[in-house]
């Protein structure tokens, strides 16, 4: 197995020795924490740009969990946006139909949450490959059909304004520069999370689903259970960015749960650099940061992050994190790599497949 | 029990649309092991460049050979500089690629003709009313359910009668072994992704007068071609037929009976024959692998 682990957190040590020793985390920690007073000072349209750090935490936990999936468990889902999604309505619905408040909605729906990754997780975990991709689809388009049918509940095609989001201690969260704490430290604690986990034990398991399932049951250990497990908990947390969707937005209405938003979370993982935590953070970013740049030029800014993702499938599949590595300096170290990054890696099927096998390969450059 | 005899017909018409669309994307898996998601998006494109077409021609016959013909070339052109790299890798890339494709298509389709519908208007040869006593019925849509039987009829000649037909059979049981009798299984490939798209396109092109031309009209039918696909088994040309008359006549009668539900009979339907049976009503199981 590669070495995708920053070497920073093979040994596990406090977060502020690791700062400490690590100026280009302490930069960034230290830059985004700082980052609303610089910007509210700076700029007249400072909340705008708040916004749209917002925007990143919010769409970079729901990222980190689609990488968990995609990235560590190497299960392409098309149905992320069901969770995601699923965890903006829950909060909306229970404050349209029950009337509860953001708190109290919040436990409620995480349980909802994880039930419900558990009830598509046992049937969609049946598939694998390409089937496992359609029929996470078909589960989250039902979702959507769900959302769009059942008007009473859902708003319909209109959504759900009226969430009631009550103060905390004296803060209102709804407030950009607070709802800009509130989200930051959200994501750093997922990141934090999910670096555990995946370097935990279970996220050795998962990897190694990744690389090769067969040779992980040979060891004796169920991978259904494993995937089921990574299934639930990318669920809950990508739900748990989908609750936090209401706070800078303040309505919910229908594109959230279909699957364009699976569309931009696959397509900000892939940017980015999947099988790395840091990395899809960075394609969140970049992601976000050209649509609202270009979302101003031109109404199709999707035909450009479309051309731009169609590149990295092709040439970059290790994206920006990989690009950053400095791993793919020559185009023949290239291909070599792009065998590396695999999802089912080159070693994937014991018993040999022409397909990926280097011979093959010689006959591609060809 | 009585029936609606205008259901069954819907139920007919719809069920020769999908088949047009799913047709396609059975023989691209079938041959590539590619499940095409940008398929929704060719169908789109389709629609649109008959809009095109008909706008010069002034004739829907017209509209209905060349738009297909160009999207043809798109889907060979993409094929060729897209795919291809990517058949030495794991399937997911192709997914991953197609995905791109259909966004990129998507986008552009919004890019050049705006996001309002577009109209393609009926042809007026076959634009009225059939009356045939016991019922009066669209004659657009009993034109959809006869062109549908021609193109399978000529889709089975084409597999089972011709050289090719023989190749691409061959290369959906062993593309390598096709290969190593000196055939190039590349070109076959590109060709078949040719008329794979193609038809999407036919669909498309025949679907408009009907359904509208609108830019989120390729997802829709997507899902819908999937399911069809997957209840058929992915592969299987006579899989797809089989698909898209129970997924067609599902929707025909349950429009009339279940109403606005129907829609979500589909998915149920899809998730149940996806646990049941993932290689299809009349599918191989070794697909499943892909």
């Amino acid at each position: 197995m590669r070495e995708n682990v920053p070497e920073s957190v093979v040994e596990q040590r406090s977060i502020v020795s690791e700062l400490r020793s690590s100026p280009w985390k302490l930069g960034v920690v230290a830059l985004l924490l700082v980052f609303p007073p610089i910007i509210t000072s700076a700029f007249a349209d400072a909340a705008f740009w708040i916004t749209f750090a917002v925007e990143v935490f919010v769409f970079g936990i729901g990222v980190l969990s689609y990488d968990l999936l995609f990235g560590y468990t190497g299960l392409l889902t098309f149905g992320h946006a069901l969770f995601f999604g699923g965890g903006a309505y829950g909060i909306a619905i229970m404050a349209n139909v029950f009337g509860l408040n953001y708190f109290e909605a919040f436990p409620i729906v995480v349980v909802l949450l994880l039930v419900l990754s558990l009830l598509v997780g046992v049937a969609a975990l049946q598939l694998s490959g390409v089937y496992f991709a359609i029929i996470t689809l078909a589960f989250a388009q039902l979702g959507y059909e769900l959302v769009l049918q059942f008007n009473s509940v859902t708003g319909g095609v209109n959504g759900i304004y009226d969430i009631s989001i009550p103060d905390v201690i004296g803060f209102d969260i709804t407030e950009p520069v607070v709802t800009y704490y509130v989200t930051l430290l959200a994501a750093i604690a997922v990141y934090l999370v999910l670096r555990r986990v995946t370097n935990s034990p279970f996220g050795r398991v998962i990897q190694g689903i990744r690389e090769n399932e067969e040779r992980i049951q040979m060891l004796g250990v169920d991978p259904f259970r494993y995937k089921l497990a990574s299934f639930a908990m990318a669920g809950v947390v990508g739900g748990f960015a989908g609750m936090l969707y209401p706070l800078f937005l303040t309505f919910v209405s229908p594109p959230i749960i279909n699957w364009t938003t699976t569309g931009d979370l696959l397509m900000m993982t892939l940017i980015g650099g999947f099988g790395t935590l840091w990395g899809p953070l960075l394609g969140t970013g970049f992601y976000i940061g050209l649509k609202t740049i270009l979302s101003g030029v031109i109404e199709q800014w999707r035909l450009l992050m479309g051309i731009i993702f169609v590149l990295f499938v092709l040439f970059l599949p290790s994206g920006l994190a990989g690009l950053l590595r400095g791993e793919q300096r020559t185009t023949s170290g290239l291909r070599a790599r792009i065998q590396d990054v695999l999802p089912g890696g080159p070693d994937r099927t014991s018993t040999p497949d022409v397909r990926t096998s280097p011979t093959s390969e010689e006959e591609d450059r060809e | 029990m009585v029936v609606d005899s205008a259901a069954i017909l819907n139920g007919l018409s719809r069920a020769f649309l999908l088949f047009l669309i799913a047709s396609g994307l059975s023989l691209i898996f079938g041959l590539m092991g590619v499940v095409n998601f940008a398929h929704g998006a060719f169908y789109a494109l389709g629609a649109y460049l008959a809009v095109f077409v008909f706008g010069f021609s002034d004739s829907f016959l017209v509209a209905l050979f060349v738009a297909p013909f160009l999207v043809a070339l798109v889907g060979i052109a993409a094929e060729a500089t897209a795919i291809r790299p990517l058949y030495g890798r794991d399937p997911i890339y192709q997914v991953l690629l197609t995905f791109g494709v259909s966004i990129v298509l998507d986008e552009l389709i919004k890019f050049v003709w705006g996001a309002d519908p577009l109209r393609l208007a009926t042809p007026a040869a076959i634009g009225g009313v059939a009356d045939f006593g016991f019922i009066s019925y669209p004659a657009y849509r009993l034109f959809i359910i006869g062109f549908g039987l021609v193109v399978a009829a000529a889709l089975w000649l084409f597999i089972q009668r011709t050289r090719v037909g023989i190749i691409v059979r061959a290369g959906t049981l062993d593309s390598e072994m096709v290969e190593a009798m000196g055939i190039n299984v590349r070109r076959v490939f590109t060709g078949m992704f040719g008329l794979g798209v193609g038809l999407a396109a036919v669909g498309g092109v025949v679907a408009s007068p009907l359904l509208g031309v609108y830019p989120s009209m390729g997802t829709e039918i997507l899902i819908e071609a999937f399911l069809v696909v997957v209840l058929g088994g992915l592969g299987s040309v006579r899989g797809a037929l089989l698909g898209a008359l129970i997924i067609g006549m599902a929707q025909g009668l349950g429009a009339f009976y279940i109403d606005q539900f129907v829609g979500l009979l589909l998915f149920v339907i899809m998730i149940v024959v996806l646990l049941v049976r993932p290689y299809g009503l009349l599918g191989q199981p070794g697909f499943v692998e892909h």
